[in-house]
């Protein structure tokens, strides 16, 4: 394990920034530390560079436990989410900066500087000052002045957050990438759960200073372990009586229910093939979302959210539809429960 | 029509204001001055007890503007860029020179290190002379100047934050090499005009001084002391042209203020 927290605790006067946080990162992965603001995510990553100090808990490093090391001792890098570029400096001065603390000579810093010029694609800004700069540009210089002195591990804090939306969605795949091809190990704090699916390895879930799941994008939306992951993650809707939908039965211990849109199957009464695991809602609302209409469906009181394909048969608000629910992750106090429609099973095996 | 009126008696009043307050008496000091002939003034400035002051004053302005430099840049740097429970009460405490008369000022010197005060066996013993002496205009004049610098950088550093200094300590530097290479170039112009501040107000400072002082010519008198001698003898001449001495040092130092301002201004578009 390359970077593996302990049981680490921190408080800030009353606030409880981290509750017994243990986790462990591979070498060479990208890691993204997902979570709403407030969860803990930065204080995480600050302890890890060293600009906090925890509570109690060990972090360890490479296998060397770094606690009493000083930050500017632990041969990490760091991208502040505010990228904090020295503002009087230039480009070059900045890329340069933490190679010039090394005392390194000058034609060493020279060629150094310009190969993470052309690896982040700054050619022609070096002389420019951050305020000359885009926030695109930024970012990459942050990145590059971060990757400077070869650290052994890269932070990043909220990398995308102060860019806008068009280039987001550019820079996320370009930092995949870049990252891939440095090969550094490198944890990422954000609260956007698109962002951390599209660039993540595996992600870490934070709500409330404890850790809710780790594991890759695809594990935590297809098994999520706890609540806070089953409605944090993917698209999802939440319903209170379950039980009332055909073919689910209440659970012991299981108050509300999580549905993803994929879950849901929306047709037009005429069109219904098992009858039996369905039943008929009424359309509240239908708006389109470029790739499907998004209906807003009210089944007897229970309103839920669902997907419907473009170029099937149009359905107009007020419309009775018929509303097959395939799945459904059931949420307790601490656990979650992935259940099966158990009419749809059945007469799935009955017609075959 | 209404409005351009508004705003021509505006200037006006706001012009005459400054010529009737300001500007007149500056140029009666300097007209009563030279009232008896350039000879007379001469002869008023370069007599031994007003260059003694002149060299007192220029010497306690330099030591309490190195002492206030100093303490007001840790001050600021204290207080911006690390979290601690005293904080405030720091503030406000840094603020009192700012809210407290002169005059008290110096007596709580008095107080403390006079005849009278808890510090005089010590000082005795010691055979260090504070009250009435030139160690204690110095402290006088720091005790009244010391909030100009800080004050000036708390809410410049404060508004910068300090991810470029963490930035800067994460790649491995170490603390003076990031305040000369973070910190001063950022907050070099707000330095200035705290110091052109602080200098400004020690050069002129009279309260606090005037109770420490003891008023002993050619040892403990300072450059306004020593005005307020001359006028209170009557030699009114003699007082405008060495008052006139501290007028012209404050005009340049205006003009140095207003360059820095300009500088200041250009430094935010930038």
């Amino acid at each position: 394990m390359y970077v593996e927290l302990k049981s680490i605790n921190k408080n800030f006067s009353n606030f409880k920034a981290s509750d017994n946080v243990s986790f462990s990162i591979k070498k060479g992965q990208l890691i993204g530390l997902l979570g709403p603001s407030g969860s803990g995510k930065t204080t995480i990553l600050r302890m890890i560079a060293g600009l906090e100090v925890p509570d109690s808990g060990d972090i360890y490093i490479n296998g060397k436990l770094v606690n009493n090391i000083p930050a500017s001792k632990r041969g990490i890098g760091f991208v502040f989410q505010s990228y904090a570029l020295f503002r009087y400096m230039s480009v070059f001065d900045n890329i340069a900066f933490g190679l010039k603390v090394q005392k390194k000579d000058s034609l060493y810093i020279k060629d150094r500087v310009n190969e993470l010029i052309k690896l982040t694609g700054l050619s022609g800004l070096e002389k420019r000052r951050p305020h000359q700069l885009s926030g695109g540009q930024k970012q990459r210089v942050a990145f590059a002045r971060a990757l400077a002195p070869s650290p052994h591990l890269l932070l990043l804090d909220e990398p995308f957050a102060a860019i806008d939306a068009k280039v987001r969605k550019e820079l996320r795949s370009w930092l995949k990438e870049t990252i891939s091809k440095v090969g550094i190990t490198s944890i990422f704090v954000t609260h956007d759960q698109d962002e951390a699916v599209e660039v993540a390895d595996e992600i870490i879930i934070t709500n409330k200073g404890r850790i809710e799941q780790v594991g890759t994008p695809s594990e935590i939306y297809k098994n999520p372990l706890t609540p806070f992951a089953a409605e944090f993650i993917g698209e999802s809707f939440t319903i209170d009586d379950y039980w009332k939908i055909n073919g689910f039965d209440k659970a012991e211990g299981f108050k509300s229910a999580v549905l993803r849109p994929e879950f849901v199957h929306v047709s037009l009464p005429e069109q219904e093939v098992y009858p039996h695991a369905s039943q008929r809602g009424v359309v509240e609302e239908v708006s389109f979302r470029g790739n499907a209409f998004e209906l807003l469906i009210n089944i007897n009181g229970t309103r839920l959210a669902s997907r419907y394909p473009l170029d099937n048969k149009a359905i107009n608000k007020g419309d009775e539809v018929s509303v097959l629910i395939k799945r459904l992750f059931l949420l307790g106090d601490n656990n979650v429960l992935k259940v099966e429609n158990n009419l749809f099973k059945d007469q799935a095996i009955f017609f075959i | 029509m209404r409005e351009k009126a508004l705003k021509i008696i505006l200037i006006f009043i706001g012009a005459a204001f400054i010529v009737i307050m300001l500007i007149m008496p500056l140029l009666t000091v300097i007209a009563y001055a030279l009232r008896q002939g350039w000879n007379t003034f001469f002869n008023a400035i370069s007599d031994p007890y007003a260059i003694k002051a002149l060299k007192l004053t220029l010497f306690t302005t330099i030591i309490s503007l190195v002492v206030n430099t100093v303490f007001g840049i840790f001050a600021a740097w204290a207080i911006t860029k690390f979290n601690f429970r005293a904080k405030q009460i720091l503030i406000t405490l840094i603020d009192i020179p700012f809210s407290i008369s002169p005059i008290i000022a110096g007596l709580i010197f008095i107080v403390v290190f006079g005849r009278i005060g808890w510090a005089y066996p010590l000082l005795e013993a010691l055979n260090i002379k504070v009250v009435f002496a030139v160690p204690g205009i110095v402290l006088a004049t720091i005790f009244v100047t010391f909030p100009f610098v800080s004050r000036e950088l708390i809410p410049l550093m404060n508004s910068s934050g300090s991810d470029e200094e963490e930035a800067a300590a994460l790649m491995g530097a170490k603390g003076f090499y990031i305040f000369r290479k973070i910190t001063l170039p950022h907050i070099k112009w707000s330095l200035l005009y705290g110091m052109i501040l602080c200098t400004a107000r020690a050069l002129g400072e009279f309260g606090a001084v005037s109770v420490v002082s003891g008023h002993l010519r050619g040892k403990t008198n300072t450059l306004p002391l020593h005005v307020e001698i001359l006028y209170s003898e009557f030699n009114l001449t003699a007082a405008f042209s060495v008052a006139s001495l501290l007028v012209i040092i404050a005009v340049i130092i205006l003009i140095l203020r207003n360059l820095i301002e300009y500088r200041l201004k250009r430094g935010e578009n930038d």
